[in-house]
C-alpha cells in the first residue's frame, strides 16, 4: 500500500461574515471581508503543497441563509484548482448545506464526489488502497443517529468515514444533529472518522482516529484561537500523523488581564501591553480581533468604570503600538474595588452605595425589560438582535451597577 | 478620634515640629503666621491617616530615609493610641515600641473612609466653603442635592448624572434623530444592507447569464463561417478573371512548337556542343606543333655537359679525408695545451709524495689505496675523536658523585643521633587549637555560673527558694490572665457603653418630655384622646340632665340646675373647640404623640440600660470570683491582675531561663568530654619528645606544638637526604659503566690503529691529526691522477690520426693518378675540390633530364588532344544526320538554339498562370474557369463583394454582443462587492451594538444612582435638616430661628430659611455668606451623623472664615464650638482677628487657641 496524505476539513462556513467588528478603517474592511475565502484559499493551497491524494470536507461549506451563488463559484474555482493539481475531493452536506438554496445545485468538477443525501455509500481509491464513506444530510434538522447505516469496512484498505454530527460530548452550542457516540463510532470497523459539525478542533479517539478539525476561520469572539484542518499522512497502511494545521486569516482571541496589583493606570497599561505583545506572537502575524477582560480588586477599578471610553481608547491606542494587527472587539471591564474589610461607610456616599447593591437586584429589572423592549423595536433583521438583547438582560445590572457605585464614590470629587 | 499630637521629622521644609492640642475643648484654633507650616500640618494629618504618597513632594529637602510622622489619638471609648508613620510599603506604622504594623491598625480609626473622601468630607477650606454656598444658589435649595453634596461631599454627583443623561441622550432614543450614534448606524446598516442585496445574484440567473452567452458564441461562429465561404468564392473569380489572358498566350505558343519538329529530339546541350568541339580541334592541332619543336631544343643541350665516373666512385674516401685533415689540423694547435694540463696534475701530487717519502716521479697510481682502507682509518679516526673527551668528562663525574655521597652519609648520621629518622604518632596541628578550646570551656562555665546564681537570686526576689518550688506553684500562665483581663475589660467595656446608652436615653427622655411640655405649654393640644376625653366628660355631664329631663323631674334648685347646665354648655363648648381645633392642630398633635413616643421608647432603652448593667456588674463579679477559686495561691500572692500578669510573666521568664542554662550545661559536659583524649594525647607526644611539661596549660601546650613542629622539620630533612643518597648511587653504577665501555674502545683502538695506517702507506706512529692530513691529500689526489691519465690518452689518439690521413691520401692520389705534394692534409684539400667540380656538372646535367621527359609528354598528349576532337565531331555529325567530316553542323545547332528559346517562353508563361493561379495548375485553372464566361463571373463577384461587407457588420455586431455576454458572465464570477458590504453592515451592527450597550449602562445606572438618592433623602431628610436647622440659627444669631422644608414651583422639595421675624426666606434670597453657613450647618449636621455611628474623626477647617465679617465669624466660631462637643474640629487660620475672636470662646473652656511660631 504506498503512502500518501489527505487533509480533513469542515465547517467552512464560506462567506459567512465576521461578527462583532466595529469597523476601523479601509484596510480593517479589507482583512474582514476577505477573511473566509483567503482561509479557503490557504486550504486550496496547503493541499497542492503537500502533494494531497485527496480532501475530506465534512460540511456545512456554506452558510445556510447565505443566497449570493458567487459563494458557489469561488468554491468550484477552488475545487477546479484541485482538480487540477490532480486530487479529489470526497464532500458531504450538512445542516447548512442542506438550507442553503444552491449548494446541492453546484456543477461541480470531475474530481469533486458529493455522497448522496438518500443513503451512506462508499467510493474507493485503487491506487492507495483506501475506501470512503459518506452521506450527505436529506434535510437540515436530522435527528437521528445516521452513523449506524454507515457500510461495512472493506476489508483490505483504508476505510475513512465523512460524517456531520453532534457526537456525544463535544456537542457544545452545537445543535444536536445526527446524534451517536466516539464508542459506536470506535466499533464501527474504520480507521478514520472525519467529522464535522462542532467548531472547536478535537481528537476523540486514536486508532481508530475520530477527529473534529472545527472550523476554517472564526466567525466571533466565542470561537478563539487558531482554526484550520487536519493534514494527515498515511504509510504502510496506517494512520501515521495527524496534524491540525491553522489556515485562519484573522485570529481571534479572548485575553483576560489580572489589575489586582496596580494602583495605577500607567503601570497597569505597561504590563498590559507585555502580556498583549505575547498574543501576536501566538498569532504568527494574522490581525486579531481580541476580546480583553479585565478582573481583580484594584483601587483603580472606579476610574475605570467611570472612564470606560477613555480607557478603551488607550488601550487601542496600546495595541496600536504593537507590531502587527490587533483590533479590540471588546472590552470587558470586570474589576472590583478593593475590599474594605467588611467595614460599613456611614457616609452618605456609602450609603448610597449600599443602597445601589440593594437596588440592583430585582429592581432593575422592570425598567429595563421595558428599555430592551424599545431597543428590540428598534433594531433591524440581521443585526443579531435577539442574541444582543439576550446578553444586555445577563450584563446590563451588574455592569450599571458598578457604574452607579463608581458614580457615588469618592473618585474624582474634588474636596469641598 | 481627637488628635492630641502631631509631630513631624524631616518632612516638608522641618526637621522636626510638634503640633499639641489640648483635650480641654473640641475647638482647637490652630494660628500660626505664614510660613509657620500649617499647610504641612494639614497635609502631615492625611499622610498620616493614609500612608505617605510614593512621590510626595514633601521629602525634596531631606529625602525619604527620616522622614516621620507621630500622632497621638484619643479614641472615643478614651484610650490614647499613639503611633508613628514612615515612608514606605508595606509595614510603615509602628507603635511607641517600635512594633510594625500595617495599615489595617488604623482601621478602627478609619473605617471605611478613604484619603480622597476625608478630604472632601472632613476638609473645607474658604475656596470649597465658598463653592458650597454657590451651588447651592444653583441648584435652589434642592434637598437631594444637599444631602449628596453638602452632607455627602459628592460635589460633582449631579453634574455627572446631568452628563450621562446627555451622554445617552446621544446614543438613544425611541424618537429618531441624525445626531444619536444609533440611528448614525443604523443608516449605515440599511445602506450597507441594501448594498448586499444589490449585488447578490441567484444560481438561476447566473444559469440564464450562462446559457445566453452560448447563445451569442454559435451566433458569432456561424457568422464567421459564412464570411469564410463567400471570402473564398471571391478569392476563386477573382483568380480566374486573372488567368484568362495567360491561358491564351500558351495555346499560341504550344502551337509554334511545330515547325522545330528535326530538332525536337536533339540533346538539349546540342549547339554547345557542336562550337565546343570545333574550337578543341583547332586548339589540339596548334599545342602538337610547338612541344614538338621544343623536344628538339633539349636534347641538343643536355648531350653538350660531361661527369667523371671516377670521382664518383671515390667519393666517400674523399670526404672522408677531406673530414679528418681538419682534425688533425686543430690537434696539431691543441697539443701544447694538453701538455700543460699534465704538467699542473703532477705538481699537485708532490705534497703526497713528500708526505709518503716517495721521490718526484714516483708513480703514484700504483700505490693508491682502496677505498675500503681509507674508509677504516676515516673511521677509527672518528671514534677516537668523539671517545677521548667524553671520557675524560666520565671520570670527573665519577670522582664528584663519590664526594656528594660521603657528605650525605655524614649528615644522616648526625640526625639519626638525635632520633629524627622515625616519625611522630600526632601532628602539631592536633595540639594547636587546644588552648583555646579550653580555655572557652573555662569561660563558658563561669559565664553559666553566673547565670545560675542570677537565676537562684531572682526566684528568691520572687519569695521562692528553688525553681522547684516556683514550679510547683498553682498559678495561671500569662496567657490566661491576659484571657482574663481581656474578658472583664470587654465586660467593663459592654457596661460603659451600656451607661452610654442609658445617658443618651435619659438625655432622650429629657428631650422628649421638654418636647411635650413647650407643646403642651399653651393649653391642651387637640388629640384624638383630648376630644375622646373632652367628648366623654360631656356625654358625663349631659346623662343625668337628659335623664331628668326625659323623666320630667328635675331635682333641686335652679340656681343648683342653672350651674348643672352651665357646666355641661361648658364641656359641651369644650368638646366642640376640642373637635374643631383638631383639624388645626393635627401637626402639633402628631409633634406631641411623636414625642410622647420617644420618651416611652427612650425610658424603655434606659431600663434596659439599667438592667443590662446590673447583669453586667454580676457578671464581673462572678468571673473575679470564679478566677480567685481556680488559682488561689497565686491570687493570694497578687490580688491585682496586673501585677499577677507581672508575676507570671517573670515566673515563666524564669523557667525558661532555667530551661536554657540547664541546656548549657549539658553542652558544656559533652564538649569538655570531647576535649579530653586530645589532653592525653598530649602528654603522650610530651614524653615521646622527651619535654618537662610546664604548669600552665597553655605554655605547655605552645612548647608541645613547637617541639612537634621541629621534628617534623628535621624528620622531613633525613628523609630527603635519603631518597638523594639512593640517587646518587643509582647515578654513579650508570657512569662507572660509561667508563668501562670507553676503556674498552680504546684498547681496541690502539689494536686496529698500526694496521690500518699501513694501507695507506704510512707507518703506525702517525697521529690522529696527521693521519687525518693523509686522508685528505689521498682523497684529492685521487682525482688528479685520473685527470693526467685522460690527458695522455687523448695525444696518443691525435698522433694514430694523422697516420691515418697520410695513407689514406696517398692511396688516392695513386688510384686517380694525381701528381702532388707530399701533406696530407693539403693533398686532401685538393682532391675536396676536384670532388666538388665534379659534382656540380652533374647537377646541371641531372637538372635537365626531367624537363626533356616533361617535353616528351606533352607531344603525346597534343596528338591524343586531336584524335578526341575529330572523335567528337565526327559522332555529332552522325546524331544530326550531317557527313562525318562535319559539314552542315553549324546550321544545325543554330535551330536548335530557336527550339530552345520557344520551350523557355512556353515554360515563363505557365510560371506566370502559376503565379496569378495561387499555386493551382493550369490544368486545375482551366477546370476552374469552365465555361464561364468573363461578364458572368463580374457580374457574380460584385454581388460576392456587397454581401461580404455587410457581412463585416454583422459579425462585428456578434462580437459585441458575444462580448457582453461573456462579460455579464465573468461579472458574476468578479468581486462585485458584496463582501465589503457585509463588513459594513456587521460593523453598523457592532457599532449599533456598542451605542446601546452603553445607552443601558448609563440610564440603568442612572436610575439606580436617583432611586438610592430618594431613599437616602427620604431617611436622612428630617434628622438632618432639624441638626442642621439648629446649626443653622446658632450660627445666624438668632437671625433665622432654623431652616424648614418646602415645595419649589416645580414640585421639588426644597429647603428655606425661617426668619426669626417671621416668614421665610429661599436660598436665592439669602446673602452670600448666609448661604455659606447654611452650606457649612448642614455639611457639620451630616458628619455629626456619620459620627454618630462609628468613630467620629476630626473636622479640618483651613481659614474658612476669612470671607465673614467679625460678627458671623464669631458666630460660625460659636458653631464650631458646639460642633466640637462631639467632633473634633482643628481650625487652621493665619489671620490674628479669627485667633483673637476665638479668644473668649477659650475664656469659657469651649476652644483652645493653639499658636504655631515659625519654626
Amino acid at each position: 500500500m504506498p503512502d500518501f496524505k489527505f487533509i480533513h476539513a469542515a465547517d467552512l462556513h464560506l462567506d459567512s461574515p465576521l461578527l462583532g467588528l466595529a469597523g476601523k478603517s479601509a484596510d480593517f474592511a479589507a482583512r474582514v471581508e476577505a477573511a473566509s475565502r483567503e482561509a479557503f484559499d490557504n486550504l486550496v493551497e496547503l493541499a497542492i503543497d503537500e502533494g494531497c491524494r485527496f480532501v475530506l470536507l465534512a460540511g456545512d461549506i456554506f452558510d445556510g441563509d447565505l443566497r449570493n451563488f458567487q459563494t458557489g463559484l469561488y468554491f468550484v474555482d477552488g475545487m477546479r484548482r484541485l482538480g487540477e493539481a490532480g486530487i479529489d475531493v470526497f464532500m458531504i452536506l450538512g445542516n447548512h448545506d442542506s438550507q442553503n438554496r444552491f449548494a446541492d445545485k453546484l456543477s461541480m468538477t470531475p474530481n469533486v464526489h458529493v455522497f448522496p443525501k438518500t443513503a451512506a455509500t462508499s467510493r474507493s481509491l485503487d491506487d492507495v488502497e483506501v475506501t470512503i464513506h459518506g452521506r450527505s444530510y436529506p434535510r437540515w434538522d436530522v435527528s437521528e443517529d445516521i452513523a449506524r447505516d454507515y457500510p461495512q469496512a472493506t476489508a483490505g484498505t483504508l476505510n475513512i468515514g465523512v460524517l456531520h454530527t453532534a457526537c456525544a460530548g463535544s456537542e457544545g452550542e452545537h445543535a444536536r444533529y445526527a446524534p451517536c457516540t466516539p464508542e459506536q463510532l470506535a466499533n464501527h470497523g474504520y480507521d478514520y472518522w472525519a467529522l464535522g459539525h462542532v467548531h472547536e478542533s478535537a481528537i476523540l479517539s486514536e486508532h481508530p482516529h475520530i477527529v473534529y478539525p472545527g472550523n476554517l476561520q472564526g466567525r466571533h469572539a466565542r470561537e478563539a484561537g487558531p482554526k484550520g484542518a487536519i493534514l494527515v499522512t498515511v504509510k504502510d497502511g496506517r494512520i501515521e500523523v495527524v496534524e491540525h494545521r491553522a489556515l485562519d486569516v484573522v485570529r481571534w482571541h479572548s485575553a483576560s488581564f489580572d489589575a489586582t496589583l496596580h494602583e495605577d493606570q500607567t503601570t497597569m497599561l505597561a504590563a498590559l501591553r507585555g502580556e498583549l505583545a505575547q498574543v501576536g506572537l501566538a498569532a504568527e502575524g494574522r490581525p486579531v480581533a481580541l476580546r480583553l477582560t479585565l478582573h481583580g480588586a484594584t483601587p483603580l477599578h472606579a476610574d475605570m468604570t467611570l472612564n470606560r471610553e477613555a480607557l478603551r481608547e488607550d488601550i487601542e491606542t496600546l495595541l496600536a503600538t504593537l507590531s502587527g494587527d490587533h483590533w479590540l472587539e471588546k472590552l470587558v471591564i470586570a474589576t472590583t474595588p478593593p475590599p474594605n474589610m467588611g467595614t460599613v461607610d456611614p457616609s452618605v456616599g456609602g450609603r448610597l452605595a449600599l443602597e445601589i447593591d440593594r437596588l440592583a437586584g430585582d429592581a432593575v429589572e422592570p425598567t429595563l425589560e421595558a428599555r430592551l423592549a424599545e431597543i428590540r423595536a428598534k433594531l433591524p433583521a440581521g443585526a443579531h438582535a435577539d442574541a444582543f438583547i439576550e446578553q444586555m438582560r445577563t450584563d446590563i445590572p451588574a455592569r450599571a451597577a458598578a457604574l452607579a457605585r463608581s458614580l457615588v464614590s469618592e473618585v474624582g470629587h474634588a474636596a469641598d | 478620634m481627637r488628635l492630641t499630637e502631631l509631630r513631624i521629622e524631616n518632612y516638608g521644609g522641618y526637621s522636626e515640629r510638634s503640633l499639641i492640642i489640648p483635650e480641654s475643648a473640641g475647638l482647637a484654633v490652630i494660628y500660626g503666621p505664614n510660613e509657620a507650616g500649617k499647610s504641612t500640618c494639614l497635609e502631615a494629618i492625611s499622610d498620616f491617616l493614609f500612608s505617605i504618597p510614593p512621590n510626595t513632594a514633601r521629602g525634596s529637602l531631606f529625602g525619604y530615609d527620616g522622614m516621620r510622622i507621630s500622632a497621638s489619638m484619643r479614641m472615643a471609648d478614651d484610650r490614647l493610641i499613639s503611633l508613628r508613620r514612615r515612608k514606605g510599603k508595606g509595614r510603615t506604622l509602628t507603635d511607641t515600641d517600635g512594633t510594625a504594623f500595617d495599615d489595617t491598625a488604623l482601621a478602627p480609626v478609619l473605617g471605611a473612609i478613604t484619603r480622597v473622601r476625608f478630604g472632601t468630607l472632613f476638609g473645607l477650606n474658604h475656596d470649597t466653603l465658598r463653592a458650597g454656598g454657590e451651588r447651592l444658589l444653583q441648584a435652589d435649595g434642592d434637598i437631594g442635592r444637599l444631602i449628596v453634596e453638602a452632607g455627602g461631599g459628592l460635589r460633582t454627583l449631579l453634574a455627572r448624572l446631568d452628563a450621562i443623561d446627555e451622554e445617552a441622550g446621544r446614543l438613544f432614543d425611541t424618537r429618531r434623530s441624525s445626531t444619536r450614534a444609533f440611528y448614525q448606524h443604523l443608516d449605515t446598516f440599511e445602506d450597507a444592507d441594501r448594498s448586499v442585496r444589490a449585488g447578490q445574484f441567484t444560481r438561476e440567473s447566473y444559469e440564464q447569464a450562462r446559457k445566453h452567452s452560448l447563445t451569442a458564441a454559435a451566433s458569432l461562429t456561424g457568422l464567421r463561417d459564412e464570411r469564410l465561404t463567400l471570402a473564398a468564392r471571391v478569392a476563386r473569380i477573382e483568380r480566374t478573371i486573372r488567368v484568362v489572358p495567360r491561358l491564351r498566350e500558351l495555346d499560341d505558343l504550344t502551337t509554334s512548337l511545330v515547325a522545330f519538329a528535326d530538332v525536337t529530339d536533339l540533346p538539349l546541350d546540342f549547339a554547345t556542343r557542336v562550337l565546343a568541339a570545333a574550337t578543341a580541334l583547332s586548339d589540339a592541332e596548334a599545342e602538337l606543333q610547338a612541344a614538338t619543336e621544343r623536344r628538339d631544343r633539349l636534347q641538343v643541350r643536355i648531350d653538350g655537359l660531361t661527369v667523371s665516373s671516377e670521382l664518383v666512385a671515390a667519393e666517400i674516401r674523399i670526404c672522408d679525408a677531406a673530414e679528418l685533415s681538419i682534425h688533425v689540423s686543430k690537434a696539431r694547435g691543441d697539443r701544447v695545451n694538453r701538455q700543460t694540463e699534465i704538467d699542473q696534475g703532477e705538481a699537485q701530487l708532490a705534497g703526497l709524495r713528500r708526505m709518503l717519502g716517495l721521490p718526484t716521479d714516483a708513480d703514484l697510481a700504483a700505490i693508491l689505496p682502496a677505498r675500503d682502507a681509507t674508509e677504516k682509518v676515516r673511521a677509527l679516526l672518528t671514534a677516537a675523536n668523539k671517545r677521548r673527551p667524553a671520557h675524560a668528562v666520565a671520570r670527573e663525574r665519577a670522582a664528584e658523585i663519590d664526594d656528594t655521597i660521603e657528605a650525605a652519609h655524614s649528615r644522616l648520621t648526625e640526625l639519626e643521633g638525635g632520633g629524627f629518622h622515625t616519625a611522630l604518632e600526632t601532628t602539631s596541628s592536633q595540639f594547636s587549637a587546644i588552648a583555646a578550646q579550653k580555655a572557652g570551656i573555662d569561660a563558658r562555665r563561669r559565664n553559666l555560673n553566673d547565670e545560675s546564681r542570677r537565676i537562684t537570686e531572682a526566684i528568691n526576689a520572687l519569695g521562692f527558694g528553688t525553681i522547684e518550688e516556683l514550679q510547683a506553684l498553682a498559678c495561671p500562665t500569662p496567657e490566661a490572665v491576659r484571657a482574663e483581663q481581656a474578658a472583664r475589660d470587654g465586660l467593663e467595656t459592654r457596661r460603659i457603653e451600656q451607661e452610654r446608652v442609658k445617658r443618651q436615653a435619659s438625655r432622650d427622655v429629657a428631650i422628649g418630655r421638654a418636647d411635650i411640655n413647650a407643646l403642651e405649654a399653651s393649653g391642651t393640644i387637640a388629640t384624638d384622646n383630648a376630644v375622646r376625653e373632652a367628648r366623654a366628660s360631656r356625654s358625663l355631664q349631659w346623662s343625668p340632665i337628659r335623664a331628668a329631663f326625659v323623666a320630667g323631674t328635675a331635682s333641686g334648685t335652679e340656681p343648683a340646675r342653672t350651674q348643672l347646665a352651665d357646666a355641661y354648655e361648658a364641656t359641651l363648648a369644650g368638646a366642640d373647640g376640642l373637635a374643631d381645633r383638631r383639624a388645626d392642630e393635627a401637626e402639633r398633635a402628631a409633634s406631641l404623640i411623636q414625642a410622647e413616643r420617644r420618651v416611652a421608647a427612650a425610658t424603655r432603652i434606659l431600663n434596659a440600660a439599667e438592667d443590662e448593667m446590673a447583669s453586667l456588674s454580676r457578671d464581673l463579679e462572678s468571673r473575679v470570683a470564679a478566677f480567685g477559686a481556680a488559682f488561689p495561691d497565686g491570687t493570694a500572692r497578687h490580688p491585682i491582675l496586673a501585677s499577677l500578669l507581672t508575676f507570671t510573666e517573670r515566673r515563666m521568664q524564669l523557667f525558661e531561663q532555667a530551661a536554657v542554662a540547664q541546656s548549657k550545661e549539658a553542652a558544656l559536659a559533652i564538649d569538655g568530654a570531647v576535649l579530653e583524649p586530645t589532653i592525653e594525647l598530649a602528654g603522650a607526644a610530651e614524653r615521646r619528645l622527651g619535654i618537662v611539661p610546664a604548669a600552665e596549660f597553655a605554655t605547655r601546650m605552645q612548647a608541645l606544638v613547637a617541639a612537634h613542629g621541629r621534628h617534623e622539620l628535621l624528620h622531613a630533612d633525613h628523609r630527603r637526604l635519603s631518597k638523594e643518597v639512593e640517587a646518587l648511587r643509582s647515578q654513579a653504577a650508570t657512569v662507572r659503566a660509561s667508563l668501562d665501555r670507553m676503556d674498552a674502545e680504546e684498547a681496541a683502538f690502539k689494536t686496529e690503529w698500526a694496521p690500518a695506517l699501513s694501507f695507506i702507506g704510512a707507518t703506525g706512529t702517525l697521529g690522529l691529526t696527521e693521519a687525518d692530513e693523509l686522508l685528505s691529500e689521498w682523497a684529492s689526489a685521487r682525482g688528479v691522477l685520473s685527470a693526467i691519465a685522460q690527458t695522455r690518452q687523448r695525444v696518443s689518439r691525435m698522433e694514430e690520426d694523422e697516420a691515418g690521413l697520410a695513407a689514406s691520401v696517398n692511396a688516392l692520389f695513386s688510384e686517380l693518378g694525381i701528381e702532388a705534394s707530399t701533406d696530407c692534409v693539403a693533398g686532401a684539400q685538393l682532391l675536396k675540390a676536384r670532388l666538388d667540380a665534379n659534382a656540380t656538372l652533374r647537377t646541371q646535367r641531372d637538372g635537365l633530364l626531367p624537363d626533356l621527359e616533361e617535353v616528351k609528354l606533352e607531344v603525346r598528349q597534343a596528338a591524343s588532344a586531336v584524335e578526341r576532337a575529330v572523335a567528337e565531331r565526327t559522332a555529332l555529325a552522325r546524331l544530326a544526320g550531317c557527313p562525318e567530316t562535319g559539314e552542315g553542323l553549324p546550321e544545325k545547332a543554330s535551330r536548335h538554339d530557336q527550339y530552345q528559346a520557344l520551350i523557355a517562353e512556353i515554360s515563363r508563361a505557365e510560371r506566370s498562370l502559376a503565379d496569378l493561379g495561387g499555386g493551382l495548375n493550369v490544368d486545375a485553372l482551366r477546370s476552374e474557369r469552365g465555361s464561364a464566361d468573363l461578364d458572368d463571373l463580374q457580374a457574380t463577384l460584385t454581388e460576392d463583394r456587397s454581401r461580404a461587407a455587410a457581412l463585416e457588420t454583422e459579425v462585428e455586431e456578434a462580437v459585441l454582443a458575444e462580448k457582453a455576454a461573456r462579460d455579464t458572465l465573468a461579472g458574476f464570477v468578479a468581486e462585485s462587492g458584496v463582501a465589503s458590504a457585509v463588513v459594513r453592515r456587521e460593523s453598523a451592527a457592532a457599532q449599533m451594538h456598542q451605542a446601546l450597550e452603553r445607552y443601558l449602562e448609563l440610564r440603568t445606572a442612572r436610575d439606580l444612582v436617583t432611586a438610592a438618592m430618594a431613599t437616602i433623602r427620604a431617611e436622612q431628610q428630617d434628622p438632618l435638616i432639624r441638626r442642621a436647622s439648629e446649626f443653622f440659627a446658632v450660627s445666624t444669631r438668632g437671625e433665622f430661628q432654623g431652616v424648614e422644608t418646602d415645595i419649589d414651583d416645580k414640585g421639588n422639595p426644597v429647603v428655606v430659611g425661617r426668619r426669626a421675624g417671621g416668614g421665610t426666606a429661599s436660598v436665592a434670597t439669602m446673602s452670600d455668606g448666609t448661604r455659606d453657613q447654611l452650606f457649612l450647618a448642614f455639611r457639620l449636621a451630616s458628619l455629626e451623623n456619620y459620627g454618630a455611628t462609628t468613630e467620629p474623626l476630626p473636622f479640618i477647617a483651613d481659614d474658612v472664615l476669612v470671607h465673614f465679617d467679625d460678627d458671623r465669624s464669631a458666630a460660625t466660631l460659636e458653631l464650631l464650638a458646639e460642633f466640637g462637643v462631639r467632633n473634633q474640629v482643628l481650625l487652621f487660620t493665619h489671620h490674628r482677628s479669627v485667633r483673637d475672636l476665638a479668644a473668649p470662646l477659650a475664656a469659657r473652656g469651649l476652644a483652645n487657641v493653639v499658636t504655631f511660631e515659625k519654626a
